[in-house]
């Protein structure tokens, strides 16, 4: 299946929950999805859906200052977004059991934990 | 924005991503490209390679929720054309970056340091091309023959001219601005002409002085390149009916019962003979094959196909398109290159009755259907 068509339905939901478990920069968020397991992620979306989901109030952001490059512009999550990812989560997890309810028993049997590079 | 330790490719790539989002407001852009630099370092530093800018500032605008790029900015076609540079800077920008991402560095130096090698040739290419134009139509050799003009010299000085104009010593209007765009025009121009009405793969055939229009080197022109397995070109077509007689004339069509289409333009064969008029002469003749007719209309699909043979002398130097309709005047059948085949079976049929006389169920000329008006 093309996940990349799949992954821009779900980009704001996995960003948002990334970045609700921890503040970060785009690449370190970036990273955090990869190795979770969306290694097909494209650092542009990333980046872009980081400076939507602030336009839109969903994280708020401040720069950190670096001595060895350029600052780092941190994203957090704020208490709009928390209700949207919240409100997304629940979507997410009812249209996923939706779609498993259409698989044969064993298609669904092994967790989607990705592989993990 | 910027401290100490900046990696000049992602500074230039993140001028480049800038640059494709300048149709946004700069506050938009600085929220969109703000932190971009220490991502990219970091992202560069794991040794991920940056992408094509223009590509990544598309994904970037279309994650962002922003609309894309419009279409044309306004006036950009003619100051392209009057101002030139920045265009054709970044087209080599893009070139080399291309160049590098495929690794092709070492391949593309030795291109460069060929480069001589194509002024000489493009020297070469515009003296012939004076010599299509001005001079006799005529084959092309290695130095022009033009007309009047002293050819050698001609060649000679096109060259020295070309050189001087590849090592940046001559051009008009120097080596910036729309004298940049027409020296590319020319240079691709000459490609143009070498690929095309000079036709320099073809040189060859253009050696036989006799043959101004059945070239020696081409024997056998396909049936719309029909080709046997072994590589022998298929110039005609007889067919046998499952008992192994020859059927006079059939016509085939398509799984949708359209007519087969031949392109009957070039000879089938060409090749030197006693001229037909008597005088023992050996003379260039070629023979084309010539459609079958149902009313005014030319049917290629009937075969086996006539041939007619034309002789140089006949045509007054003129190509020639195929059979025309008063060539077809006198155009032959070919006997049938055997008499008879072996009967076959077919896969899916009853077993095919050999005894000769009786009908088979697969002749059945005058039934034969209306051919489909339609070209």
């Amino acid at each position: 299946m093309d996940t990349t068509q799949l992954l821009r339905g779900v980009l704001d939901l996995a960003v948002l929950a990334v970045v609700e478990a921890e503040d970060g920069y785009g690449y370190d968020v970036l990273r955090r999805l990869r190795h979770g397991g969306l290694a097909e992620v494209g650092d542009a979306s990333v980046y872009g859906t980081l400076r939507r989901l602030y336009a839109a109030g969903a994280l708020t952001s401040y720069v950190v200052p670096s001595d060895e490059g350029p600052h780092r512009k941190y994203y957090g999550i704020t208490p709009a977004g928390r209700d949207l990812l919240e409100r997304q989560a629940k979507e997410w997890t009812s249209f996923a059991t939706t779609v498993s309810g259409f698989l044969p028993p064993q298609a669904t049997s092994p967790s989607p934990t990705g592989v993990a590079s | 924005m910027s401290t100490t330790h900046l990696d000049p490719t992602v500074t230039a790539f993140v001028a480049e991503v800038r640059r494709h989002l300048a149709d946004l407001d700069p506050e938009t852009v600085d929220e969109l490209v703000g932190g971009l630099e220490a991502d990219l370092a970091d992202q560069v530093a794991d040794g991920a390679p940056l992408g094509d800018p223009a590509g990544y500032a598309g994904e970037l605008r279309s994650a962002a929720g922003l609309p894309a790029v419009r279409a044309v900015r306004r006036g950009s076609s003619l100051r392209t054309l009057t101002r030139p540079d920045p265009a054709l800077d970044r087209a080599r920008e893009l070139l080399d970056a291309a160049v590098q991402r495929a690794h092709l560095g070492a391949a593309w130096d030795l291109l460069v340091a060929a480069r001589p090698a194509w002024w000489v040739l493009r020297g070469w290419i515009a003296a012939q091309s004076l010599d299509l134009v001005a001079g006799p139509g005529e084959a092309v050799s290695l130095v022009p023959s033009l007309g009047r003009l002293p050819g050698g010299l001609v060649l000679a000085a096109a060259i020295v001219g070309s050189i001087a104009v590849g090592t940046g010593r001559v051009w008009p209007g120097g080596r910036r601005g729309p004298a940049r765009l027409l020296l590319l025009g020319l240079n691709a121009f000459a490609i143009f002409v070498a690929l095309g009405p000079l036709n320099i793969n073809s040189f060859d055939q253009f050696q036989d002085p006799r043959s101004s229009y059945a070239p020696a080197a081409v024997p056998v022109a396909p049936l719309s390149g029909l080709m046997q397995s072994n590589g022998r070109p298929v110039t005609n077509i007889f067919a046998y009916d499952q008992a192994g007689r020859p059927i006079p004339h059939v016509q085939l069509v398509d799984q949708d019962g359209r007519p087969l289409t031949m392109d009957l333009s070039a000879p089938i064969s060409t090749g030197d003979a006693p001229a037909s008029d008597g005088s023992g002469e050996l003379v260039p003749f070629a023979r084309y094959l010539c459609p079958a007719r149902n009313g005014t209309q030319e049917l290629t699909n009937v075969f086996p196909l006539s041939v007619v043979r034309i002789e140089n002398s006949e045509v007054d130097g003129e190509y020639v398109e195929g059979c025309t309709a008063a060539l077809a005047e006198r155009a032959k059948i070919l006997p049938f290159p055997l008499t008879s085949l072996p009967p076959v079976t077919v896969p899916g049929t009853p077993a095919a009755s050999a005894t000769p006389g009786t009908t088979s169920p697969t002749t059945s000329p005058t039934a034969s259907p209306t051919a489909e008006p339609t070209p």
